[in-house]
């Protein structure tokens, strides 16, 4: 029974090579720490690869974005992280089984995996079944996985084992230790094995706390000593029947998990990974989007977007959302202002925007449409390199030499505080040069700089500038500059201290 | 049973609202309160977190507070008794702290039976001291824990509790029940009465079925004690349980007479000074009283064995403002006050000849800083947060201590601030003191005060030299800074 594939559809992946590497522009854009975060919220090592997979087709962007809208639903994303979770739970165990030495402790690890198994794998699809869903490709994943557990051999498997499990569970002894010896023996009809209880009733009367103390109880130690085998060994003597069909069973099931489940739980991980990820951002208050897509159209408008790698590291606290618009034959996007203004946190939102809508995943903005490019050139200062300035500056014009030449008009290209090892002058001249290029080539383009007067240069080319109040920064950049003055009152109102503010929040 | 000389029989909530940890440090600070608590604890570190903890946890009902004050009664009367009682249960605490904890649960079992059989010991000597000097005692307090003493551990029960810690050895084996759980180990281990002497019981003879542990590999050698402890599981937690039961008794024992005994030792060495205390009258908090005569600093006392006091009589009032010259006496009555109302609310005695205010939900300060502590904000930034957090906390019928807020900004733009968020406190039902300098806020409040406003301004004698004494009166422009100035230099400021 094939289960089919929840990234690429029916249709598999794309052709091109596999593509597993970091892509280029990652570091420039801080992608690779999201991605980091992402894959280890996913929970597996080898999801990156998925992440460095930019996609150019509008319908596969289509095709994940409505899974990612349907794992919007708690109840359906809830379903998804039982079932990964219950996968790795299978896999992890499986393997530790292959260490237990002792077999009728290794036949009961084994029908408690198997059970847990098919149970989680039952409950998948059960819960894929009564959640409202509209995404193809989990439409087809909950036909597929319904069709697997209705399968004789599925059901077979589980009925035996359960009924194995529970013969176990019936089992009953007697023990009595004195200095070197342990004797088992059926257990006693007359007495109650309730000698705890009477040392708890003695001192009752001194309990302080009303609610019983937390019973830590340390995970069982899932070996098997000597002592421990002599007993099981009485145990089974004690029962024959039952532990030779128990014996049995587990010799003729042998690998019992399937292929199509395992790729599953793996392409799930890619929604999941990345929705953890944006969970407390969310959580703080901002917002994230479902991009519109386009392979052909360059025009941009994304409202109140941010750098996702910056929140993250903040935890969504203080993140300042700004607009990038690019209208009509608006193509470059000259962004100035003061040193730590915003800039360089909005070149890379820019940049982030196009790989992550790429991915068919959120981006972190209120309402976005973006284009597909071909591929996403950054060039961005590097802090090693040489020292002196004019083979820093050489450095500089081989990378931008090279990225001109890869550069396409599909392509998205983001220049970041480039030219600043040389004159004003001479970093104009080069500038204009350079806007010309991008311009003839058509491009989507940020360029953050401290050269606004660039944007008069082309009728292509957009000024926005970070904007200042008072002493503050305000991190917003604008198409145009905001003014603000501080004085107390408005501090004061800043930490809700006014008349109205105070009463307001005391009667909260 | 429990003691329960911090709170009324059948109080469940024996302290008050705990104060948020980040204003209750500010406000210790702001108070100095570390002085008092030293004196409280004379050394001891456990008092010194017991009177903290009392002191930061204000009680709000005048009839829990009573309780208080009448075991604290019994306490004074008989300080050496009180004294007796703690330092018995403090041992008791003590000795089975020096039993080492955690580890197997054999280990555990034989510890936790050690420890109950000490306390077995240190409960019969509680018994028998407080059996003969419970007559000097009068407070229900008091009554109720030596009742109970004597009721819930007679001798027939210390006895029969003896006997079965000593069945708790298992000197003849041990007989358990079990069923196989995961992975196919014994689990759900439960046992029976421990085996007399003698063979082995009957149907265990009879399976044949015995394991003899061989002693020559040393992981045979571990094995047995490690089953031994699969087996003794359930009863070692019991028996711990069991432990930290009547531990738990002592502890709680010990804790609440140590707050006593912390009172004791300040009394003392108050009194000792010559410094009047008094047991005070707390009033419901829609009286807003604040009555006083001979009210001083006892932090300041203590570091400086003696004291300048104050009168004041407030009543009915929301606001008191406080003005005048600089070194006159203004924080010191703020922080007097402000100990004196944490000290009753708690139980306490106060430092006054004679002491009534309202109690307080919630006592706060707001104090001038030395210096910016923070890197991201202004001064004023800070200033503004830390009363963010007091406003986010007051309810109405806290009590908000201020010293020379708002002071980090223009007098003008700071008495604006000011103004407002006293109008906002005073219109939700606090009070508060606010002592300040800015003369154009305090002009401003004079002229159109909110109702009931105190004025209340430092007093000098005819030199100049400050009483240390506050009087009703209107603020006036000059902070004397310049007669304090002209001190110092010999000659006032060139104009």
């Amino acid at each position: 029974m094939a289960i089919r594939s929840i990234l690429y559809g029916a249709a598999g992946p794309p052709a091109g090579p596999a593509g597993t590497a970091e892509p280029g522009h990652f570091r420039d854009l801080n992608l690779d720490q999201v991605v980091r975060e992402a894959a280890r919220a996913g929970g597996v090592p080898d999801l990156a690869a998925h992440y460095h997979r930019p996609l150019r087709d509008p319908d596969l962007v289509a095709f994940r974005q409505r899974i990612f809208h349907d794992l919007e639903d708690p109840a359906v994303r809830e379903a998804a992280v039982r079932f990964t979770a219950a996968m790795e739970r299978t896999r992890r165990r499986l393997a530790a089984l292959e260490r237990r030495k002792h077999p009728p402790q290794a036949h009961r690890w084994f029908l408690e995996i198997a059970l847990d198994h098919t149970a989680a794998v039952i409950a998948f699809a059960e819960e894929l079944g009564s959640v409202p869903l509209t995404a193809p490709g989990l439409l087809a994943l909950r036909d597929d996985v319904t069709a697997h557990t209705r399968s004789a051999a599925f059901t077979g498997f589980r009925e035996r084992a359960a009924w194995l499990r529970d013969r176990l569970g019936d089992v009953r002894y007697d023990l009595f230790l004195r200095g070197d010896q342990i004797t088992v023996a059926p257990p006693d009809p007359d007495a109650r094995p309730d000698f705890a209880e009477r040392v708890l009733a003695t001192f009752e009367r001194f309990r302080q706390d009303p609610a019983p103390a937390p019973r830590d109880d340390a995970p069982p130690e899932l070996g098997l000593d000597d002592v421990e085998a002599a007993v099981l060994d009485f145990v089974a003597e004690l029962h024959p029947r039952v532990f030779r069909d128990v014996a049995a069973f587990c010799e003729s099931n042998g690998g019992f998990v399937a292929d199509g489940l395992l790729r599953a739980e793996h392409e799930l991980r890619f929604y999941l990974g990345y929705l953890a990820y944006l969970a407390p951002l969310r959580e703080a208050g901002l917002p994230v989007c479902l991009p519109a897509v386009s392979a052909t159209d360059r025009t941009m408008a994304a409202r109140d977007v941010y750098d996702l790698a910056l929140a993250a590291k903040l935890g969504g606290v203080g993140v300042v959302t700004n607009d990038i618009v690019l209208e009509g034959d608006e193509r470059v996007l000259v962004v100035s202002g003061p040193n730590q203004g915003g800039k360089t946190t909005l070149s890379r939102t820019f940049g982030q925007l196009h790989h992550l809508a790429a991915l068919g995943c959120p981006v972190p903005g209120r309402e976005v449409r973006i284009f597909l490019p071909d591929r996403i050139l950054t060039h961005y200062e590097r802090a090693e390199g040489p020292d002196d300035l004019a083979s820093k500056l050489e450095e500089e014009l081989l990378r931008m030499r090279a990225l001109l030449d890869r550069a396409t008009p599909d392509s998205v290209i983001v220049l970041n505080e480039i030219f600043t090892s040389t004159t004003a002058g001479d970093a104009w001249t080069l500038g204009e040069t350079v806007l010309a290029e991008i311009t003839r080539l058509d491009a989507p383009c940020m360029w953050v700089g401290f050269i606004d007067e660039l944007s008069l240069l082309s009728p292509k080319a957009v000024s926005m500038v970070a904007t200042v109040a008072g002493e503050e920064r305000t991190y917003r950049i604008v198409r145009r500059p905001a003014d603000g003055r501080a004085h107390a009152r408005a501090i004061a109102e800043r930490h809700g201290l006014t008349y109205a503010q105070i009463i307001d929040r005391a009667r909260r | 049973m429990r003691p329960r000389l911090l709170g009324a029989a059948g109080d469940p909530a024996r302290t008050g609202a705990d104060l948020a940890e980040d204003l209750a440090d500010d406000l210790a600070e702001d108070l100095r309160l570390h002085h008092l608590w030293t004196a409280m604890a004379r050394g001891d570190e456990r008092l010194y977190a017991l009177a903290r903890a009392a002191t930061l946890a204000p009680l709000t009902d005048p009839a829990a507070i009573e309780h208080r004050q009448r075991v604290l009664s019994d306490c004074l009367r008989n300080p050496g008794t009180v004294r007796a009682l703690h330092r018995l249960a403090a041992e008791a605490v003590d000795a089975e702290q020096k039993i080492f904890r955690g580890g197997r649960p054999e280990a555990l079992l034989n510890r936790s039976v050690r420890t109950l059989e000490l306390a077995c010991e240190s409960l019969r000597d509680l018994r028998d001291l407080a059996a003969e000097r419970a007559p000097a005692f009068r407070s229900a307090g008091f009554a109720e824990l030596f009742g109970s003493l004597r009721a819930e551990v007679d001798e027939d029960y210390l006895r029969t509790a003896e006997a079965l810690l000593g069945d708790l050895r298992f000197d003849h084996g041990i007989i358990a029940a079990a069923r196989l759980g995961p992975g196919n180990k014994s689990t759900d281990l439960r046992l029976y009465a421990p085996p007399g002497k003698g063979r082995a019981p009957r149907r265990f003879r009879r399976t044949g079925l015995t394991h003899t542990v061989p002693s020559e590999h040393e992981e045979n050698w571990r094995a047995l004690p490690a089953f031994r402890d699969l087996v003794l599981a359930d009863v070692a937690r019991a028996t711990a349980e069991s432990a930290d039961h009547v531990r738990g008794f002592l502890r709680a024992l010990r804790d609440e007479l140590g707050f006593y005994v912390g009172c004791l030792n300040l009394a003392e060495t108050l009194t000792g000074l010559g410094l009047p205390v008094c047991l005070p009258e707390p009033r419901p908090a829609g009286d807003r009283t604040l009555a006083a005569r001979e009210l001083y600093d006892p932090g300041l006392a203590l570091r400086q064995g003696r004291a300048t006091a104050c009168d004041v009589a407030a009543a009915g009032t929301g606001l008191i403002v406080i003005t005048g010259a600089n070194r006159g006496g203004k924080s010191t009555f703020l922080r007097g006050a402000g100990t004196a109302q944490l000290m009753m609310q708690c139980g306490m005695f106060v430092p006054a000849r004679e002491f009534a205010a309202s109690v307080a939900d919630g006592v706060f300060t707001h104090f001038k800083r030395a210096e910016d502590r923070s890197m991201t904000s202004g001064k004023l930034d800070e200033e503004l947060a830390r009363m963010s957090a007091v406003v986010d906390r007051i309810r109405p019928g806290s009590l908000v201590l201020c010293n020379e807020s708002f002071s980090s900004t223009s007098e003008r733009e700071g008495a604006e601030i000011a103004a407002e968020i006293l109008r906002a406190l005073g219109d939700l039902g606090t009070r508060t003191i606010f002592v300040t300098h800015l003369y154009d806020l305090a002009r401003r409040l004079h002229d159109d005060p909110p109702a009931g406003t105190l004025f209340l301004r430092t007093e000098h004698d005819d030199t100049g030299a400050p009483t240390y004494r506050l009087v009703p009166g209107a603020p006036s422009p000059t902070a004397r800074a310049m007669a304090i100035y002209a001190r110092v230099f010999g000659a006032p400021p060139p104009p």
